[in-house]
């Protein structure tokens, strides 16, 4: 019985494992992501769609913020940095403050393997590949009719937006127009015509399919591709479309230059100009005519608080000036409450944009007001002797720690949780401005031979400004790139404004005396990333002259 | 299975001049193995029947094997076994069967089924091995008695005790007991036991001994775990070593790894620096570029997935280490990096032994960075001010004031400590004959060298082996581990930045150190980082149940199934409170909780038929069908903006901003594998293997992959013309070739993936989630294969005293899985891929030599040594500049005949001076000269170059044990010679705020760096670049980083047993030991071995004092 017992045992045992050998089953081996999506799970209705839509938002906004420079692996890069060789730095508006660092300041040693060089085109590339997909997907997908539109004229505006940097940047590029599915070795460039040419062509789709009236906060509308469709058809040398693109948003009743004080500062002393830059004043909600599109923060909401770096870029180092007693004249919050935050001095302004600028409406242009830009400072350190006074710096302050205060740049209610450390604010930033696609009509109108109605564009913005009109006898392509440091100081890509106008070289000559002595005529464009060249193994991108 | 064969060989060796003995061992885990077969029937009983006419007696005896069950043991010397009989025996018993075969000039010993063969003694005394009083004491003048264990206290049953020079001998009963008569006190006895090394007593006035052999590390009879089985080492046609941890037990092995670092030709163990760290391990070098280049861990016959750090070194019987293609063939795909086997310790039948191990030391920094003092540091403002004339860099006001009072700070000196490290460990074994246990628990302390870098782990293992009936068998080994990694070190990396002039303590401070010791913003105090409220906590419990089925009616076949499970649960959670850091702060209070728990599995059915057909055939054959699976779950939430900050992670709702993240991922592996063994004539050995492996990572049509691999072993010194050779004891040679695949990549690589952050429209809104495509996907993923051959040779001269065994690889790897780098235009930068082919070869060998083995002193040596080379063979095969030569691919630092591991970049020579007339533009006094390779008069990506690169030429290690009495000393001193690496010592230092960094920015007017004589006007160094140089250019600073290390050095001293056993203890030791006792190298950094700089950590030495006892 025992030995029956012991056999029959067995054979179960045996029974057991010959069916695990045959229940090899396939299934076992297949993959089922439990915790991530994928494009064939993600992209399948709108709410899909409206999330990659978003992220474009999000990429987008990293070119000001920096946030997503760190994604793109920049070594040893700052994203402090970043922003400010883009928006100012090494320009004929500024330069950076210590000159012992080849941040765009000595152009000798800017070269292939330069990590801004090379994040950049990584994020741009990235939007790009990221609207593709999105193209390519919704083209086939079963959305309704206008929800595909208006995801298709979203991701094709980002498409050109992008484009538009690397064009003013890099001069010829790859153009991609459709999905990549499999690597790929072989990309050339393509004349910056041919770029141009695509980037109209997604722009008049945006055009045709954005939301003609501001859908929301942040988000975008037809006039913010006309605007960009406007600085395009200038460098297409098309400025009878360049002003019909610009007119379009000009004489859309929906936007106006902002006339009088609004929004959430009024108690404090102040001016028009300098509401348009204080907390919740961007979106159209508060009652903000003059913004087209605004890049959104917002403190303490997921991902909502990358943190705008301007105050901590364009604020002067105050915390380094000494009163004549060697005591700090100036004590950052929160040990005392200042409205000038804890700037660390990145930028420094040139002779150009602090005093030449303004000399000849110094005291009436409300954008040189005292409230827009801070010359004097005063010492708040109570343990100082001078408490109360102005400041005097030292000689050596001047390079870092004193100097002209870009205003817009700082607002202590930007700091909604009191006070940040690390000198970043939470306020919204313009994309796009009424005020810019004025300036746009003005260079085409001038471009175009119309110097009456350039001047009177110009005009429009001075007169906000309470600055003299312009005489049109005295319109210049230099004098709208004058009114543009007025008016867009810190907000427009000044390094793309001067590359598109290819004015970088002789205005950084001009007006930029660090970095004049090593600039030549190829800087007007930026090398093509040495990553790029070398990864691109079946065929040979070829780097700029010069390089 | 012919047991005797085993023990065939002729084996002889001289003890006194002229005097030859036998040796007769019995491996103890082979008598385990025959129990397993035995019926409960008395052996003494079996009836034998044969009837041969002029047959050899080694045919009789195969003739009674093959048709009972009795197995005979016996060594060739003590009979001439080729004597022919004719016999016609009908239903005799055995003991008249040994009688009639050997006419009575033979005796016997019958334990269970095995038949040990000896030579008659007149007087035999050792009947039921109990000294018989009544004997005669004429002959014999004085009665011995004693027993006999392994260093761990278990006895050895079966063991050989011969008198020199006569024939009188015995053997150990089951408890490893033994009593002899031997003719004096003049008389000398050997004692041998299989797998360990023979021990010589001289009897002097002893009448009881209690004799420790200690194990023969180049035993051929040692069994080798090979993967689902094992084998004799002198059958084994693949490259395999077989190491058990002894000689290092004595050393403060925080890692079962550092046991055996230095030991194993081509084994390269890289040690950590951190309490509780897991050091790297590699296997014959890298061969794969992305995928894993890890070796496969498997412990009691189970793949572990786990972290190796989770073993107690004292809990492991042995590690099996396999190297070539044919060994590994066994784990296919899983086994590309080779295969570290690891066998936990089990028990042995007798009554329980306990052992209590135990030790208690310190560690401290091998090497610590110079920093510059008060002085230097000032002299560093100076310099810089001078430099850059619109710094005006000045001391603060705190430094000012602690410059007045004299006092100076050494960061560095006041985070580090001498930590104390301290090891306990309790096991106890035994069993009966039935049922073995091994049971033992362990508590291991460490305190790092950085303040607060604490670990704590304790170990529990139960391993129990039970016979339900006579043909099945059932193991259970389990572990239970406990690692507690809780609290952050102190930041080295504040360390070095702070100024000697801050302050240390605030008593407004949090828990009242100064937050800002200089008042700087980035220079935080490297306290604060200890005042982060951190639990990192990890439990892995892991079981293996394996049944043994020895199936009945069929001879020779075996059905084992191993079933084991490991799951894992990590807990890390912190918070940093709204005091500490400039985030904390921000953002008032920053928690986050973390749990992720991994479950593993895998089901085993193996299916083992031996059998030896005729007298020389011999064959294995093993069939594997195997099912792992692994899943893993990880939770994260995380809060900011606390309302109180008083109670941490474990209050998470008490957050305003709340964040969450989950995670899970599973995996699945199905393997079909079988292996042929045939060996012939105890000459020819080959082996075939074949593996099918499923794994679900790769891509949906590449699933499945076959890999095959061969080898042959002949043993030369058994051919008939070098069996008598004087000085030859034992010749090898392998040859071994065969394919293995790759599975080393990550779940869902083969899949496209989105990640999901956040946007938001509005103020006061709330964000939206966004999509990002992050990876590529890559339909054809599939795997990677590595085609190898390797030849062997195995030897063993001069009476066994000099053994060892040489190796020479050549591997070729295909479809390398590549994390690729491709043009950013495509919107990725990376895709992970199959491509090129990489060329690995290598030489290695180890040698052990007795050179001297007496009773009083014995002395040691063990020398390994191994080198490889790889070199890319071809990256895809293309050619855009047509020139007939495949392209390099730059992006990756791929070279078309360079080694994997090149470092390609800009060259640099020395440092431009004052009066160079050759300054490049971009460049000035003080910088880097980089090197113009293309004399075009500037530098440009043009200029780079090959440098070096970074694995080294050879790696060597000599190990030396010297024994005298009771004393033991082990000395281990390895080496690496060549290869360099970037040394941000004198190069790369931006991360350390340090001279010269890389990047676009500086803080060296800011912080402190390392004492270097860096470049000035009236220091023209040629080595350190300006204070404030910023590299135009990327470039590399390649550093040598050979070194010869005194590793391990141990003294340790055993008392008499005989005194001990008298109060009641088996063994008693001490011993000092001393880790990382020196380094002699040029490398300016940390380590040379892991290329430390001023970025990491450094190396630990470790000074200790143990007791082990047993009883």
């Amino acid at each position: 019985m025992k030995k029956y017992f012991t056999y029959n045992y067995l054979f179960i045992n045996i029974l057991s494992i010959t069916l695990l050998l045959v229940s090899c089953s396939d299934d076992l081996l297949v993959e089922k992501p439990e915790s991530f999506l994928t494009p064939s799970n993600a992209f399948v209705n709108a709410d899909g769609y409206n999330a990659a839509i978003a992220e474009l938002h999000r990429l987008s906004r990293g070119l000001r913020t920096s946030e997503v420079v760190n994604d793109y692996a920049i070594k040893n890069f700052e994203e402090d940095k970043a922003v400010t060789t883009i928006y100012a730095n090494g320009t004929d508006i500024a330069s950076f403050a210590v000159t012992n660092q080849n941040q765009f300041t000595d152009y000798a040693k800017i070269n292939s393997t330069n990590p801004l060089v090379s994040a950049y085109w990584k994020i741009l590339y990235k939007m790009i590949a990221n609207a593709n997909t999105i193209v390519a997907n919704i083209t086939v997908s079963e959305l309704k009719e206008e929800d595909k539109l208006r995801i298709e004229g979203n991701a094709r505006f980002f498409r050109a937006f992008a484009y538009r940097f690397l064009v003013y940047l890099y001069g010829d590029v790859p153009l991609l127009t459709a999905e990549i599915k499999t690597p790929k070795f072989d990309f050339t460039r393509a004349p910056v015509n041919d770029i141009l040419a695509f980037m109209k062509e997604d722009l008049e789709f945006a055009s045709a399919n954005l939301p003609s009236e501001n859908p929301g906060d942040g988000q975008l509308s037809k006039a913010a591709a006309d605007h960009i469709l406007a600085e395009t058809l200038i460098s297409l040398k098309d400025y009878t479309g360049a002003i019909q693109a610009a007119s379009l948003v000009i004489d859309n009743s929906q936007y106006a230059l902002m006339q009088s004080r609004f929004g959430s500062s009024t108690s404090i002393d102040g001016d028009v100009f300098w509401d348009l830059f204080r907390i919740n004043n961007q979106n159209g909600s508060s009652g903000n005519t003059e913004s087209i599109w605004v890049w959104q923060l917002d403190f303490t909401t997921l991902n909502g608080e990358p943190k705008n770096r301007l105050t901590r870029c364009w604020g002067p180092r105050l915390e380094r000036v000494k009163d004549s007693e060697g005591n700090r004249a100036y004590v950052v919050p929160p040990a005392s409450i200042d409205t000038l935050g804890r700037g660390v001095g990145f930028v420094h302004p040139t002779e150009y944009l602090e005093y030449t600028i303004w000399e000849s409406d110094f005291n009436n242009d409300i954008r040189n007001s005292k409230y827009n830009m801070q010359r004097r400072f005063t010492n708040n350190n109570p343990a100082s002797p001078e408490f109360g006074q102005m400041m005097v710096p030292r000689a050596s302050d001047l390079s870092r720690n004193h100097n002209v205060f870009v205003k817009k740049t700082a607002a202590r209610e930007g700091y909604p949780q009191g006070y940040d450390t690390d000198g970043r604010m939470y306020t919204d930033m313009y994309a796009i401005r009424l005020a810019e696609t004025y300036l746009l009509r003005a260079e085409a109108y001038f471009l175009n031979g119309d110097n009456t109605n350039s001047t009177a564009d110009i005009n429009i913005i001075r007169n906000r400004a309470q600055a003299t009109p312009i005489a049109s006898s005295l319109i210049t392509l230099d004098y709208i790139l004058d009114e543009r440091a007025r008016e867009l100081v810190s907000e427009e890509p000044r390094r793309l404004t001067l590359a598109r106008m290819n004015k970088l070289a002789e205005r950084v000559r001009l007006y930029n005396p660090v970095s004049a002595p090593s600039i030549q005529d190829f800087h007007n464009l930026w090398p093509i990333p040495q990553d790029a060249i070398d990864a691109n193994l079946e065929a040979e991108l070829i780097q700029n002259p010069g390089y | 299975m012919k047991l005797r064969r085993l023990l065939s060989y002729n084996w002889q060796f001289n003890l006194t001049k002229g005097a030859r003995i036998l040796k007769i061992s019995v491996l103890l885990s082979i008598i385990m193995t025959f129990s397993t077969f035995a019926n409960s029937v008395v052996y003494s009983q079996v009836e034998i029947s044969i009837d041969v006419e002029n047959t050899e007696i080694t045919s009789i005896l195969d003739l009674i094997e093959s048709t009972t069950a009795l197995r005979f043991f016996y060594d060739n010397d003590i009979y001439d076994f080729k004597q022919k009989r004719t016999l016609s025996l009908k239903k005799v018993k055995i003991e008249e069967a040994i009688s009639l075969i050997f006419e009575g000039n033979l005796d016997f010993k019958l334990s269970e089924n095995i038949v040990i063969l000896k030579k008659a003694i007149k007087s035999t005394p050792v009947k039921n091995n109990k000294i018989n009083t009544d004997n005669d004491q004429d002959e014999l003048q004085k009665t011995i008695s004693g027993s006999i264990t392994d260093k761990d206290g278990n006895p050895l049953p079966g063991a050989t005790i011969v008198e020199v020079g006569t024939d009188n001998g015995t053997s150990s009963d089951f408890d490893g007991n033994f009593s002899i008569a031997v003719s004096g006190n003049d008389s000398i006895l050997v004692i041998s036991y299989l797998g360990f090394m023979s021990k010589e007593i001289n009897v002097n006035n002893q009448t009881d001994l209690s004799i420790t052999l200690e194990e023969d590390t180049v035993g051929l009879d040692e069994i080798i775990i090979v993967g689902y089985g094992s084998q004799r080492k002198a059958d084994i046609t693949g490259s395999v070593v077989r190491i058990t941890p002894e000689k290092t037990r004595n050393l403060p092995n925080s890692n079962v790894l550092q046991a055996i670092q230095g030991r194993v030709a081509g084994l390269n163990i890289t040690s950590g620096n951190s309490a509780g760290s897991s050091p790297d391990v590699l296997i014959r070098g890298a061969n794969s570029l992305s995928a894993s280049n890890s070796p496969l861990v498997v412990v009691d016959d189970v793949i572990y997935n786990g972290s190796v750090s989770d073993f107690n070194a004292n809990d492991i019987e042995s590690f099996n280490i396999l190297k070539d293609a044919s060994s590994t063939a066994v784990y296919g795909a899983r086994a590309a990096n080779g295969v570290l086997l690891i066998t936990t310790k089990k028990g042995r039948s007798g009554k329980p032994k306990f052992k209590f191990n135990s030790y208690i030391g310190y560690q401290s920094a091998a090497k610590l960075i110079d920093l510059m003092d008060g002085a230097g540091y000032e002299q560093k403002i100076v310099d810089f001010n001078a430099a850059n004339p619109t710094a005006n860099v000045t001391l603060t006001a705190i430094e000012e004031a602690n410059k007045a009072s004299g006092t100076q700070t050494n960061w560095l000196d006041l985070i580090t400590r001498s930590g104390i490290i301290s090891n306990y460990e309790l096991n106890v074994s035994g069993g009966t004959d039935r049922t073995t246990y091994y049971i033992s628990g362990s508590i291991f302390d460490e305190e790092g060298i950085v303040k607060n870098d604490n670990f704590k782990r304790i170990n529990l293992n139960l391993n129990l082996n039970t016979k339900l009936t006579d043909w099945w068998s059932l193991a259970f080994n389990s572990s239970f581990i406990n690692r507690n990694l809780s609290g952050r070190p102190a930041s080295m990396y504040n360390a070095y930045s702070q100024s000697p002039y801050g302050n240390v303590f605030d008593e407004n401070g949090p828990s009242g150190f100064a937050r800002l010791p200089i008042g700087d913003q980035l220079g935080l105090n490297p306290f604060i980082n200890t005042l982060v409220d951190e639990e990192n906590k990890r439990t892995s419990l892991r079981g293996v149940v394996s049944s043994k089925i020895d199936i009945p009616f069929v001879k020779g076949l075996k059905w084992t199934m191993n079933y084991g499970g490991n799951i894992r649960n990590d807990r890390t959670n912190s918070f940093i409170n709204n005091k500490l850091t400039a985030s904390s702060m921000a953002q008032n209070g920053v928690a986050q909780k973390e749990h992720e728990r991994n479950y593993d599995w895998t089901l085993d059915n193996i299916l083992n038929y031996t059998n030896t057909i005729g007298e020389k055939h011999k064959i294995d054959v093993t069939l594997l069908y195997s099912r792992e699976s692994r899943e893993g779950d990880l939770t994260q939430a995380r809060a900011n903006d606390f309302v109180s900050q008083a109670l941490g992670f474990n209050a998470l709702a008490l957050g305003a901003v709340q964040e969450s993240l989950s995670q899970r991922d599973a995996q699945n592996s199905l393997s079909q594998m079988g292996r042929l063994n045939y060996v012939f004539d105890r000459k020819y050995a080959f082996t075939y293997t074949a593996r099918r492996d499923g794994f679900s990572a790769f891509a949906e049509n590449n699933k499945y992959a076959i890999f095959q691999a061969g080898a042959f072993a002949w043993t030369a010194s058994n051919e008939a013309f070098l069996e008598d050779s004087k000085w030859l004891n034992y010749l090898k040679l392998r040859l071994s070739f065969g394919e293995n695949g790759n599975q080393g990549i990550n779940r869902f690589s083969s899949l496209s993936k989105i990640n999901t952050s956040q946007y938001l429209f509005g103020d006061g809104g709330s964000s939206v989630s966004t999509f990002n495509i992050e990876t590529l996907a890559n339909s054809e993923l599939s795997w990677e294969s590595t085609a190898s051959k390797n030849i062997g040779l195995d030897f063993q001269v001069l009476d066994n005293k000099i053994s060892g065994s040489f190796d020479a690889y050549l591997s070729n790897t295909k479809d390398l899985l590549q994390l690729r780098s491709i043009p950013s235009i495509t919107g990725f930068d990376q895709v992970l891929t199959n491509i090129g082919e990489v060329e690995n070869k290598g030489f290695e060998f180890s040698i052990n030599s007795r050179n001297y083995d007496n009773p009083n002193f014995g002395w040691d040596t063990n020398i390994v040594f191994s080198s490889s080379k790889n070199k890319i063979i071809s990256l895809g095969g293309v050619d855009a500049n047509a020139d007939g030569i495949e392209d390099d691919d730059v992006a990756n630092g791929w070279f078309i005949g360079q080694p994997i591991d090149a470092v390609f970049g800009f060259k640099t020579n020395g440092i431009y001076q004052l009066n160079d007339t050759d300054i490049l533009s971009g460049f000035g006094p003080g910088d880097f000269r980089i090197v113009d390779k293309n004399d075009d008069g500037a530098i440009t990506p043009a200029d780079r170059e090959i440098l070096g690169r970074t694995s080294p030429n050879y790696i060597i290690s000599l190990g030396n044990t010297l024994r005298y009495k009771g004393f033991s000393f082990y000395m281990l001193i390895s080496s690496t010679q060549g290869g360099g690496e970037n040394n941000a010592y004198i190069g790369d230092n931006y991360d350390t705020r340090s001279v010269n960094p890389r990047g676009f920015t500086t803080f060296t007017e800011r912080f402190n760096v390392h004492n270097v004589p860096y470049w000035t006007a009236s220091n023209p160094s040629n080595l350190y670049p300006r204070l404030d140089y910023v590299a135009p250019f990327d470039h590399p600073i390649i550093e040598d980083r050979s070194f010869v290390r005194i590793q391990d050095i141990s003294l340790s001293y055993n008392f008499n047993e005989k005194v001990l056993n008298k109060i009641g203890f088996t063994s008693l030791q001490i011993f000092t030991s001393i880790k990382n006792a020196h380094t002699f190298t040029d490398w300016t950094g940390y380590n040379p071995e892991t290329s430390t700089t001023v970025k990491g950590s450094p190396n630990l030495s470790s000074y200790t004092f143990g007791l082990n006892f047993g009883f």
